[in-house]
């Protein structure tokens, strides 16, 4: 076959039975509105251009950044921030039938018994908030957070779970929050990624990379994942012989061959790719100099406990913080291997919850001050939680007694904190029954939590929205009210 | 038939009057409009115009029986009723009238100058008819509530009362209560149409009550019959709002419950009340306590798009601070590659009172800079930290009126920039860590000004 031959074929293999119907129908009118639009006026415009919200932000934003702290596996809020004295009594005992009634759960069966807490838990601050014993770090700084502990979700599985808090759908597919935030705000600092994501504690969420997935919002929204240990970003530098020069130039051949490409077929990923390449490029000069937190004073490394060139949280924190500092709009720091099902020692609500705390009590508790003595936690909004919460029963694999002390999944009551950002301090919103097993006050689903969030950064959680396969979407899809309880 | 006879039969037809009620008015004007047409332009529509006054009194007269049977229920202001109610049948007789002029206009002689006056007398009942029949169901102020001032006078209403909304001020009963009664309840229990012979129009008729005795009673939300009814469930037949008018929201509901408990009084002010975070929540979403900030009383033109680019093109991030305001947020990123000028500044400059939000972070920003800056009026948040500026710049400052938010950790300054610092009128948070100011200094800067949040780091 020619090469002329082979040229038309391929076009052709483009060219879809949808395609065919779609011009049919569109055709003659996409003819007459051309001329009255003028023709190429999406590619007059940057990708980003292109697609920025010009009526964002709705109103004036409270907060400007966002960094969330995302346990992934769902820390026990029984041990941790949801005192529970009651439960210390009933422990042992059978759970009563009406709690069980009706419910499933990912591994309690029969009638598991009740397991009180296995912290001790004391009074801190001016707010006179209960912390638990194994967050010493985190209980001098209750005075400048709120806590929420009647938060609520409708998935009792990590990945769906995992999936409704990070992008309002437990299925796969949607854009999470920070592709929203970034995708409808811009970036600050147009050498960086708007939307970047630091991992810690062993192993990716359950989620996967879905939880920083871009959904239909076009990829160059999704979250930036930085390596954890080693070098951040890979191959930033240019190698021997390619100096700055060829690689602006190589970069511009590549573009125009990209950008002919997007005039053939209209594919918007290919305006993706294009800026995807331009921002790696600035990238280069701002990245090696940002991601080294070797360069802070030994006393900030020692606040946070960071070891640089180790992979751990309190180094993703400190990171974190530089980031923040060089306008990064939305930051998720995910921390693996909270989910103490009591099934082993390190699986336990009290040897395994006391290790993993320690890996994060320091760090979470330096970055609030950090944040705070920058000048930068008035317009930073940082939360801290899991995807769901632990059950007030002690979990009974199997129906057997474990070795060790553990809870399982649970969706209606788990705790999270919030600071800065315009969030009130010292503040402990909601409440749970006796034996934190329902919220009874100020019920604060996931839903709820994201139209929050989007609140603070001064957008409409009903107004923003994404038209995608004949219909507008909304992060909080139907649902979701701000919880104006906790706004300072 | 007995199901017919379970129901209230003539209310069942009587609610579709306000359904059939608009064809004759449609017919009759489409007849009168098609006779203008027929008579300026000659065009053939003689005919249309005949039927149309037909149907048009024919289905009036449908109209008129339904709406006898609608004002059987009784609850309407019996003169405005009355009025509504002959003029309705005279508009229909009328229509008649002149279906039958235009029927015989070559019969008689006298019918060809009868027709064009019955008309216009057709016209004038029915607009009569109709105007009425609205103040019967929206309640007599509901057309000319919005009106400006000197229409309101020319009708003989009382000027519009600007409502209060400031928190210290607004009145309890007229700025919130009788705010929620006029949006929610008057629709019905009004002048013209007291449903349930209940008016809940000023405090008399409130404490006055409806048919089955108060409907209030201070003190105790509970024992109250209108409070029980808009907290029924709303599927049960007293629930109010009825027929699916929109229910109060849970704020309204707690403000009520709040009127109610604190003796339901009608002269004093929100603020004379005990005031919990909820119930000012609450009011905030009906309006009241919303503080309107200074950047928000702004209202500046916008700045020309020569003066944003050239901004831009000195390597400033400019953006408008939200979607719809003029005000400006902008900012200089470190690792600029160009280092931040005194001239760079000046470009700024154009847009000065427009510029509230400005970032100069890690910059190389030196005091000269700051002089210029000093001109920004309606700057209110200045990020300077980490730059190389000294006590001799912050001296420029002190005309920054509206400056609330001030970052100068991990520069130079020492004690002698906490006189000037004391001289900003409006400023409410200021960061110091990292710099010279002496522990002597912190302390004369929390003392002075005790609304001051210092923030030292740790």
């Amino acid at each position: 076959m020619d090469l002329y031959n082979e040229a038309q074929k391929r076009k052709l293999e483009f060219t879809t039975r949808r395609h065919f119907l779609k011009k049919c129908g569109t055709g003659l009118g996409g003819i007459a509105l051309a001329s009255l639009f003028g023709s190429d006026h999406l590619l007059a415009k940057s990708p980003a251009q292109a697609l920025s919200n010009k009526a964002l932000p709705h109103f004036l934003p409270k907060a400007k950044r966002v960094i969330y702290m995302h346990m992934a596996g769902a820390p026990s809020q029984l041990e941790l921030f949801d005192y529970k004295p009651k439960l210390k009594k009933l422990h042992n005992l059978d759970c009563p039938k009406s709690l069980l009634e009706g419910k499933r759960f990912a591994f309690i069966q029969g009638t598991p018994k009740m397991l009180g807490p296995q912290h001790d838990f004391k009074q801190y601050g001016e707010s006179g908030t209960y912390i638990s014993d194994i967050l010493p770090h985190f209980s001098s700084i209750v005075d400048d957070v709120t806590i929420i502990k009647s938060m609520h979700t409708d998935e009792f599985n990590h990945a769906p779970a995992q999936l409704l808090l990070q992008t309002g759908s437990p299925r796969a597919g949607r854009p999470s929050i920070g592709s929203w935030v970034t995708y409808g705000l811009g970036s600050e600092n147009e050498n960086l990624p708007g939307y970047m994501v630091l991992v810690s504690g062993g192993n990716n969420p359950s989620a996967g990379k879905n939880a920083w997935g871009s959904g239909f919002l076009p990829s160059e929204y999704q979250g930036v994942q930085c390596r954890n240990s080693g070098d951040p970003i890979l191959y930033v530098s240019n190698p021997d012989g390619m100096s700055r020069n060829i690689r602006r130039k190589s970069l511009d051949a590549i573009n125009a061959i990209n950008k002919s490409q997007y005039e053939e077929f209209g594919d918007r990923e290919i305006l993706s790719r294009i800026s995807q390449y331009e921002m790696a490029f600035k990238m280069q000069i701002s990245v090696p100099d940002i991601m080294d937190i070797s360069k802070e004073p030994e006393k900030i490394q020692e606040m946070y406990g960071a070891e640089p060139g180790k992979a751990s949280f309190a180094n993703n924190c400190l990171l974190a913080r530089r980031l923040l500092e060089q306008g990064v709009r939305f930051i998720q720091l995910y921390h693996w291997g909270w989910d103490m099902h009591g099934d082993n020692k390190n699986n336990s609500v009290n040897e395994g919850l006391k290790k993993k705390c320690g890996e994060v009590d320091q760090p979470m508790t330096a970055l609030v001050k950090d944040l705070k003595q920058r000048g930068l936690l008035d317009d930073t909004l940082v939360i801290w939680g899991g995807e769901f919460g632990r059950t007030p029963m002690r979990e009974n694999r199997g129906g057997r007694v474990m070795d060790f002390y553990g809870r399982d999944h649970h969706s209606e009551a788990f705790s999270i904190w919030m600071a800065g950002g315009g969030i009130k301090e010292g503040l402990t919103y909601g409440e749970t029954d006796e034996i934190g097993y329902y919220g009874i006050r100020d019920r604060v689903h996931v839903h709820d939590l994201q139209a929050t969030i989007l609140h603070q950064l001064g957008v409409d959680h009903e107004k923003f929205t994404y038209h995608f396969q004949g219909r507008d979407f909304r992060l909080t899809d139907v649902h979701g009210h701000v919880v104006k309880g906790i706004l300072s | 038939m007995t199901v017919l006879l379970e129901t209230n039969v003539t209310l069942f037809f009587g609610r579709f009057h306000s359904l059939i009620v608009h064809l004759p008015i449609g017919f009759i004007i489409l007849a009168i409009m098609f006779e203008l047409l027929s008579w300026r332009k000659k065009a053939d529509l003689s005919l249309a115009a005949t039927y149309g006054l037909l149907i048009g009194g024919l289905f009036g007269v449908i109209a008129v029986i339904l709406g006898l049977m609608l004002a059987s229920d009784g609850g309407y202001n019996e003169d405005t009723l009355a009025t509504h109610q002959w003029t309705g049948i005279a508009t229909t007789t009328l229509a008649f009238v002149a279906y039958f002029l235009k029927i015989n206009l070559k019969k008689f002689t006298w019918a060809a100058k009868a027709y064009p006056i019955s008309l216009a007398v057709v016209l004038i009942l029915l607009s009569v008819a109709g105007h009425y029949g609205g103040n019967l169901t929206h309640g007599s102020t509901y057309l000319l509530e919005y009106a400006p001032g000197p229409i309101r006078k020319m009708a003989g209403m009382k000027p519009a009362r600007t409502r209060i909304t400031a928190l210290d001020s607004a009145l309890v009963y007229e700025d919130a209560v009788h705010f929620i009664f006029e949006t929610k309840c008057n629709v019905c229990h009004n002048r013209d149409k007291s449903k349930g012979e209940l008016l809940l129009i000023d405090p008399q008729s409130i404490l006055a009550g409806g048919e089955n005795g108060a409907v209030i009673t201070p003190g105790d939300p509970a024992a109250s019959e209108l409070f029980r009814r808009v907290t029924l469930d709303p599927h049960h037949e007293e629930f109010m709002p009825t027929e699916g008018r929109t229910p109060l929201t849970r704020q309204e509901v707690a403000i009520l419950e709040w009127w109610i408990t604190e003796g339901a009084p009608f002269d004093k002010k929100v603020a004379d009340l005990p005031l919990s975070d909820d119930i000012k929540i609450s009011l905030k979403e009906i309006g009241i306590g919303q503080e309107v900030s200074y950047l928000a009383s702004l209202d500046l033109p916008a700045v020309a798009p020569e003066t944003f680019n050239s901004i831009m093109l000195q390597g400033f991030r400019v953006s408008n601070i939200t979607g719809n305001s003029t005000l400006l947020e902008v900012s200089y990123m470190p690792h600029n590659p160009e280092a931040l000028s005194a001239d760079k500044l000046k470009t700024l400059s154009d847009a000065r009172e427009n510029i509230t939000w400005l970032t100069l972070s890690a910059s190389t920003l030196q005091n000269d800079g700051l002089s210029i800056i000093a001109n920004f009026p309606n700057l209110t948040k200045l990020k300077i930290n980490g730059t190389r500026i000294t006590d001799e710049g912050i001296k420029h400052l002190v005309t920054l009126d509206n400056l609330e938010y001030l970052n100068l950790y991990g520069t130079e300054i020492t004690d002698e920039s906490v006189d000037y610092l004391l001289q900003l009128p409006e400023l409410k948070k200021l960061y110091v860590w990292q710099t010279k100011i002496s522990e002597q200094g912190l302390a004369k800067l929390r003392d002075t000004a005790p609304g001051l949040v210092v923030e030292s780091g740790i």
